[in-house]
C-alpha cells in the first residue's frame, strides 16, 4: 500500500468510522440498560398483579368461610340444618369440595360431608398461624387436580375457639396462571412455601406440577431471597434447556406463596435486540458507504498520482513519447498539464541536444579526416608536382612510387578505421601466445618511448597464457594502448605491461604514470570519435574495444588524475596449443 | 408401546382381552354385531339354529388354524361355566353345541334367544389346551413382572403396527397420569380431563372422549310404601335436574340418560318420552298423590316423605350428585339422607335388598342382554342383580329377547323406552364419559368405533418408535 493511501485510508477511519463505532457502542449500551429496566417493571407489574389475585382469591375464600363459620357458631341451628347450610355452600361455590365445623377439641360440629370428614384438628396449628389462617401444602388428588385445605380460626376467644375446614379446589388458580402470557414465550409460575411448584404456565414444564417437583435452584434462589427480605432484583439464569431467562418474583399476601414471571430473553429483548439489529445496519451502511465514497474518491485522486508516476517512469526509461492523461479540473490536473509541457519541452531540447552532438560530432569527424588524410594526400600532390619536373629520374621515380603507396596505405587505413566502426571486424582466430604478442608489440613500441624519454617496460606471466584471437588485430590493441599511455605521460615517466592468468581469464594490463583521465570521461573513453586530442578521428580505443570483445574479451580502465591509467584487457583462456611452424 | 391403568378399574381386563383373543362375534359401537372369527352367521329353524361359519385364514398364536374343532371345546366349556352359575346368559336356551364341519359351529337353542349373539361376543376363543395361546392381534410374552405383549404377524385382521404392548398398572388414575407425563407409558386408560387439559403442556397427548356403556341411576326400591308409587316416581324424576347433574357433579363429562337404552345403539329411539326437570309439577303430583309436607320430628327436615339414599362413597362424584339430588329434591320438600358406602357394602346391600334408593353405576353394554338381567323380575335362570321389586317391564324384556328381525327389535326397544318413562324404577341421571390419553405420536386408524380400545391392533407410530423425551 501506498503511504499516501495509507493516510487516506487513516483519515477517513479517523473522521468517520471512529465516531460511528463510538456512537453505536454507547446507543447499544444505554439501549439495553433501558430496554431491560422498561421489560423488568412491566413482566414484574404481571407477577404483582397475579400475586394479587391470588391473595384475593384466598381471600374471598377465607371471607366466605369466616361468614359461614360465625353464621353458623352464632344461629340456634339444628345439626342437619347446618349440614345442609354447608353442603349448599359447597354445591354453591364449586372451589369447596367440602367444609367442616370443629369445635375446639376436634370434635366436627357440622360438615358437609356425607361420609367421615378428613379434617384433622391435630393437623392444623396449635396457636393459629401469624396470618390468622392455615393453608395446607396443595397436592394433586386422585383426579390429577389441585387442591388443598384451608382452616379458618373462628376465635370465640379461649371459651370457645373453634375452626372451620375447608378443602379447597385450586383449579381457578391454575387457569389464572395458564391465561398469564407475557409475549409469546413468557409465563408465570406459582410456588408455595417449600418451593412446591403449585402451577405452572410454561407447557414444557407442567409435567413437573403432575410428579410433585420443586422450583429449580434458580428460581428457588430468588424466592430465598424475597423471603429474607431483599428486595429480589430481576434475575437472569440459564434454564435447563439453555435459555437465558429473565425472572421477577412477587410474593402472594396471603397464603405465603411465590409467584415468578419468566420470560426468554430473546423475546424480553427483543425490541432491544431489533433496535440494535437496526442500528447495526444502519451504522454498517454508513461505514459502507463512507468506505465506498472514500475509496472512489480517493482512487480517483491516488490513480492520476500513479499515472502520473508511470508516466514519469517511462520517460527516464526513455519513452519520451509518453504523456499523461489526468481528468478533473482541480490542481492534480494542472500538475498533468504542466508535466506534460514539460515532457514536450524536455523532447525539444534532447533533440537540440542531439543535433548539436551530431553536429559536433561530424565536425570532428571531418576535422580527423581532414587531418588524417590531408597529410597523405598533401604528400602524394607534392610528389605528383615533382614528378612532372623529375620524371626523367628512375631513382625519383621509385621514391614517388614508395610514396604514394605509403600514403595510400595510410588514407586506406583510416577508411577502413572508419568503415570498421560500424560493422563486425574481420577477424582470424588463431591460438594466440599472449605473452609473446605482447612482448613483440612492446619491442615495437620501444622507439616511440625511448623517443618520448619514457621507460616501456613488460611484466609478463610465468605461465603462458594462449587465447584464441587475431594475432595482427591483437597488436594493433596493445600498439594503441602502449602509444596512448605514452601520449598521456610526461617524460621519465614509466609504462608497464603485464600478464597475468586468473583461472580461465588471461589478462593484460597497461599501466602508466601519465597525467590520468578525468572520472567524468572515465565512462564515454570507449566511445566512438571520443578524443581528446586536437587531431584525429578518435576511434583508437573505440576499435580496440571492439576488437577485444569480439574476441570474447572485455576492456575496464581505471585513472587518476595526476598520477596514471590503467587499462585492463581480459581474454578467456583457451586449452589449445599454438601450432608449431617448422622452420 | 406401554399402557397405564388402574387395576381397579373394569375396563383393564376388557383391553386386555382386546388386545390377547378374540371372539367370535363383536359389538359394534351401535349394538350391531360384526365378524370376528365368525365370518357369517345364519339363523334357522324360526331362530333355533345358529350356525357359525368361522373364516378361513385365521390362527391361533401357535400357528394352528382357528378351526371347529378348536373352537368348540371352548363354548362347550363356556356353555358348562354358565350353567354351573344362577344365570346362564346368552347360553340359557342353548340345548347343544357341536361342528357340522371344520368351519362351521351349529348351535342348537330351544327357543330364539337375541342375546346368544351377544354373549358370543364375550366369550374369547384361546386355545383349549393352553389359556396363553390366544387369537388376538398380539401374543403374551411375558405376565411378570407385569404383561407384555408383541404383535402376531398372523393376525388375519392385518399385523399391527406396534411392535410390543407393556400393561402396566397403579394405584390410581393420577399415578398413572404421572407416569404419562414422565413418558413411562403411552397411554393411560381413563384419565379427568381437566387434568390432561391442565398439564398436558407441550406433551402431545391426544385424548379421546367417549360415552361409556354405563349410566347412574337413582334406582328405588319398589318395596318402600312411597316409592313403590308411580306417581311419587314420577315426580321425583320430574324434581331432578339432570343437566345439572351432567353439568356440575360430572363437570358435563356426561350425558343425561333417559332410559338405560344405550343411545347409540341403531334400535333407539328418539321419539320416546322423556322428563323434563319441572319442581312445579313434581310438587303439584306430589300433592295430587296425598303426599303434603308435613312437620318433621326434631333432627329432621319438614317433608312429604323421607328415604335414604345409598351410594358409593368411594368416588367422590357420586358424592357430589347424592348432595345434588338431596338438595333438588328437598327443595320439593322430599328428604333424601345420604347413607355412604363401599363398593362392596353397597353391592352387599343391594344384593339383600336393603334399601330405600341407592346411586351406583350399571353396565348398560351396547346390546339389551344387561338391560334385561338389571330391570327383570328375578325368575328361575334370571338371578338376581339386583332385586328393586320391580316386574313392569318383564314382559317387553322377553320380547327384546326373543326378537328375530330388526322391526321386532326396534319396536320392542321404543316400548321399552316407553314403559321406562310411564313406570320408572329409577331416575336415569346419565351416561359416564370416560377419557383416554394417547400420545400424539400415536394414529388411531379408523375411529368409527368410538372407544378408541377396539381397534388398538390398527394404532401406528407415525414417528419412529421411542420413548418421548419429556
Amino acid at each position: 500500500m501506498k503511504s499516501i493511501t495509507s493516510r487516506f485510508v487513516l483519515l477517513i477511519v479517523t473522521a468517520a468510522v471512529l465516531p460511528l463505532v463510538l456512537y453505536g457502542f454507547v446507543s447499544f449500551r444505554s439501549l439495553r440498560a433501558g430496554t431491560e429496566e422498561s421489560v423488568a417493571k412491566g413482566n414484574l407489574a404481571v407477577a404483582q398483579q397475579i400475586a394479587k389475585r391470588i391473595s384475593l382469591y384466598f381471600e374471598n375464600n377465607l371471607r366466605v368461610l369466616t361468614s359461614i363459620g360465625t353464621e353458623l357458631r352464632n344461629t340456634q341451628l339444628e345439626p342437619w340444618q347446618q349440614t345442609r347450610i354447608l353442603r349448599n355452600h359447597v354445591l354453591d361455590f364449586r372451589e369447596f369440595r367440602h367444609i367442616t365445623l370443629l369445635d375446639a377439641g376436634g370434635r366436627v360440629l357440622a360438615t358437609s360431608r356425607i361420609a367421615q370428614p378428613d379434617a384433622d384438628l391435630a393437623d392444623l396449628p396449635q396457636s393459629g398461624s401469624a396470618e390468622g389462617f392455615f393453608v395446607a401444602p396443595p397436592h394433586l388428588d386422585s383426579d390429577s387436580l389441585p387442591t388443598t385445605t384451608i382452616a379458618v380460626p373462628l376465635g370465640g376467644g379461649l371459651q370457645d375457639p373453634s375452626w372451620i375446614v375447608a378443602e379447597i379446589s385450586l383449579e381457578e388458580l391454575w387457569r389464572t396462571v395458564d391465561s398469564i402470557h407475557v409475549g409469546s414465550e413468557g409465563y408465570a409460575l406459582l410456588m408455595d412455601g417449600s418451593d412446591t411448584l403449585i402451577a405452572h404456565g410454561n407447557p414444557n414444564d407442567k409435567g413437573l406440577i403432575a410428579s410433585g417437583a420443586k422450583a429449580s435452584e434458580s428460581e428457588r434462589r430468588l424466592a430465598a431471597a424475597m423471603r429474607e427480605g431483599t428486595e429480589p432484583a430481576p434475575k437472569k439464569f440459564t434454564d435447563a434447556r439453555g435459555r437465558e431467562i429473565l425472572a421477577v418474583i412477587a410474593q402472594v399476601s396471603r397464603p405465603d406463596w411465590t409467584v415468578i414471571v419468566e420470560q426468554p430473553t430473546s423475546e424480553a429483548f427483543a425490541v432491544y435486540s431489533e433496535l440494535q439489529r437496526q442500528l447495526i445496519i444502519a451504522i454498517g451502511v454508513a461505514l459502507l458507504g463512507t468506505l465506498v465514497v472514500g475509496w472512489f474518491w480517493a482512487r480517483s485522486f491516488i490513480s492520476r498520482i500513479f499515472a502520473l508516476t508511470k508516466v514519469t517512469r517511462a520517460i527516464a526509461d526513455g519513452k519520451l513519447d509518453a504523456r499523461v492523461a489526468l481528468s478533473g479540473n482541480d490542481e492534480i490536473m494542472q500538475l498533468g498539464t504542466a508535466f506534460n509541457s514539460m515532457t514536450d519541452r524536455l523532447v525539444e531540447l534532447q533533440e537540440d541536444v542531439r543535433k548539436q552532438e551530431r553536429q559536433a560530432m561530424f565536425g570532428r569527424i571531418a576535422a580527423g579526416l581532414v587531418h588524417d588524410l590531408s597529410h597523405p594526400i598533401q604528400n602524394i600532390g607534392n610528389s605528383c608536382k615533382l614528378i612532372q619536373k623529375m620524371f626523367e629520374d628512375a631513382e625519383y621515380r621509385e621514391t614517388f612510387k614508395r610514396t604514394v603507396d605509403r600514403e595510400l596505405v595510410i588514407i586506406k587505413r583510416v577508411l577502413d578505421d572508419l568503415r570498421n566502426i560500424a560493422r563486425p571486424i574481420p577477424l582470424e582466430r588463431f591460438v594466440v601466445d599472449v605473452n609473446r604478442s605482447v612482448a613483440e608489440s612492446v619491442e615495437a613500441m620501444q622507439p616511440h618511448a625511448e623517443t618520448a624519454g619514457l621507460t616501456l617496460q613488460t611484466e609478463l606471466s610465468d605461465q603462458p597464457g594462449y587465447i584464441e584471437g587475431d594475432v595482427f588485430a591483437l597488436g594493433r590493441v596493445y600498439r594503441n594502448l602502449i602509444l596512448n599511455a605514452i601520449q598521456a605521460t610526461a617524460p621519465g615517466g614509466r609504462i608497464v605491461v603485464s600478464t597475468d592468468l586468473h583461472g580461465d581469464r588471461v589478462q593484460v594490463r597497461v599501466d602508466d604514470t601519465g597525467c590520468g583521465i578525468p572520472q567524468q570521461r572515465l565512462g564515454a573513453i570507449f566511445e566512438d570519435f571520443m578524443t581528446t586530442k586536437r587531431r584525429g578521428l578518435g576511434l583508437g580505443l573505440a576499435i580496440s574495444k571492439k576488437i577485444v570483445e569480439q574476441l570474447g574479451g572485455n576492456v575496464t580502465v581505471t585513472s587518476e588524475v595526476g598520477k596514471g591509467t590503467t587499462f585492463v584487457i581480459d581474454f578467456p583462456r583457451t586449452r589449445a596449443r599454438p601450432m608449431l611452424v617448422a622452420g | 408401546m406401554g399402557l397405564g391403568g388402574t387395576s381397579l378399574q373394569s375396563g383393564l381386563p376388557v383391553l386386555i382381552n382386546m388386545l390377547f383373543a378374540d371372539s367370535l362375534i363383536a359389538v359394534g359401537w351401535n349394538g350391531r354385531p360384526t365378524p370376528r372369527l365368525a365370518e357369517s352367521w345364519t339363523w334357522e329353524d324360526d331362530g333355533r339354529t345358529l350356525r357359525l361359519f368361522l373364516r378361513a385364514g385365521a390362527t391361533f398364536h401357535d400357528g394352528r388354524p382357528v378351526t371347529s374343532d378348536e373352537v368348540l371345546p371352548v363354548l362347550q366349556r363356556a356353555l358348562k361355566e354358565a350353567r354351573n352359575t344362577d344365570y346362564f346368559g346368552g347360553f340359557a336356551y342353548v340345548e347343544s353345541v357341536e361342528a357340522s364341519d371344520d368351519r362351521t359351529i351349529v348351535l342348537r337353542l330351544s327357543r330364539p334367544d337375541a342375546f346368544l349373539l351377544n354373549e358370543l361376543t364375550n366369550t374369547t376363543i384361546v386355545a383349549s389346551d393352553d389359556p396363553n395361546v390366544g387369537t388376538g392381534p398380539f401374543r403374551i410374552v411375558t405376565r411378570v413382572p407385569h404383561l407384555e405383549f408383541e404383535r402376531y404377524g398372523r393376525y388375519y385382521r392385518g399385523v399391527p403396527a406396534i411392535e410390543r404392548v407393556e400393561i402396566a398398572t397403579y394405584e390410581s388414575q393420577r399415578s398413572a397420569w404421572a407416569a404419562m407425563m414422565r413418558g413411562e407409558v403411552d397411554m393411560v386408560q381413563e384419565v379427568a380431563r381437566e387434568s390432561v387439559d391442565f398439564l398436558q403442556g407441550s406433551s402431545e397427548i391426544e385424548t379421546y372422549s367417549s360415552l361409556k356403556p354405563f349410566y347412574i341411576p337413582l334406582v328405588f326400591n319398589l318395596r318402600h310404601p312411597i316409592l313403590g308409587r308411580v306417581e311419587a316416581r314420577r315426580a321425583v324424576t320430574e324434581a331432578i335436574d339432570r343437566s345439572q347433574i351432567v353439568g356440575d357433579a360430572m363437570r358435563s363429562h356426561g350425558r343425561i340418560a333417559d332410559d338405560p337404552v344405550w343411545p347409540s345403539h341403531w334400535a333407539y329411539s328418539t321419539a320416546a318420552r322423556r322428563y323434563t326437570y319441572n319442581p312445579v309439577a313434581a310438587r303439584l303430583r306430589l300433592d295430587a298423590a296425598g303426599l303434603p309436607i308435613r312437620s318433621a320430628a326434631p333432627g329432621q327436615m319438614a317433608s312429604r316423605f323421607h328415604f335414604t339414599c345409598l351410594f358409593w362413597s368411594e368416588d367422590p362424584q357420586f358424592e357430589r350428585i347424592a348432595l345434588l339430588l338431596q338438595r333438588q329434591l328437598s327443595d320439593v320438600g322430599v328428604d333424601m339422607a345420604l347413607e355412604p358406602a363401599t363398593l362392596r357394602n353397597l353391592i352387599k346391600r343391594i344384593g339383600a335388598n336393603d334399601f330405600d334408593a341407592y346411586l351406583f353405576q350399571v353396565n348398560s353394554g351396547r346390546s339389551f342382554d344387561w338391560t334385561y338381567r338389571y330391570w327383570h323380575s328375578p325368575q328361575p335362570g334370571i338371578p338376581l342383580m339386583q332385586d328393586s321389586g320391580y316386574a313392569g317391564a318383564d314382559a317387553i324384556l322377553e320380547r327384546l329377547r326373543a326378537a328375530r328381525s330388526d322391526n321386532e327389535t326396534r319396536t320392542a326397544v321404543a316400548d321399552l323406552q316407553q314403559r321406562f318413562y310411564e313406570d320408572a324404577p329409577a331416575v336415569f341421571l346419565a351416561w359416564q364419559e370416560t377419557t383416554r390419553a394417547v400420545d400424539a405420536r400415536f394414529s388411531l386408524g379408523d375411529r368409527t368405533n368410538l372407544d378408541i380400545f377396539a381397534n388398538i391392533w390398527q394404532w401406528r407410530p407415525v414417528e419412529p418408535t421411542r420413548r418421548a423425551a419429556r
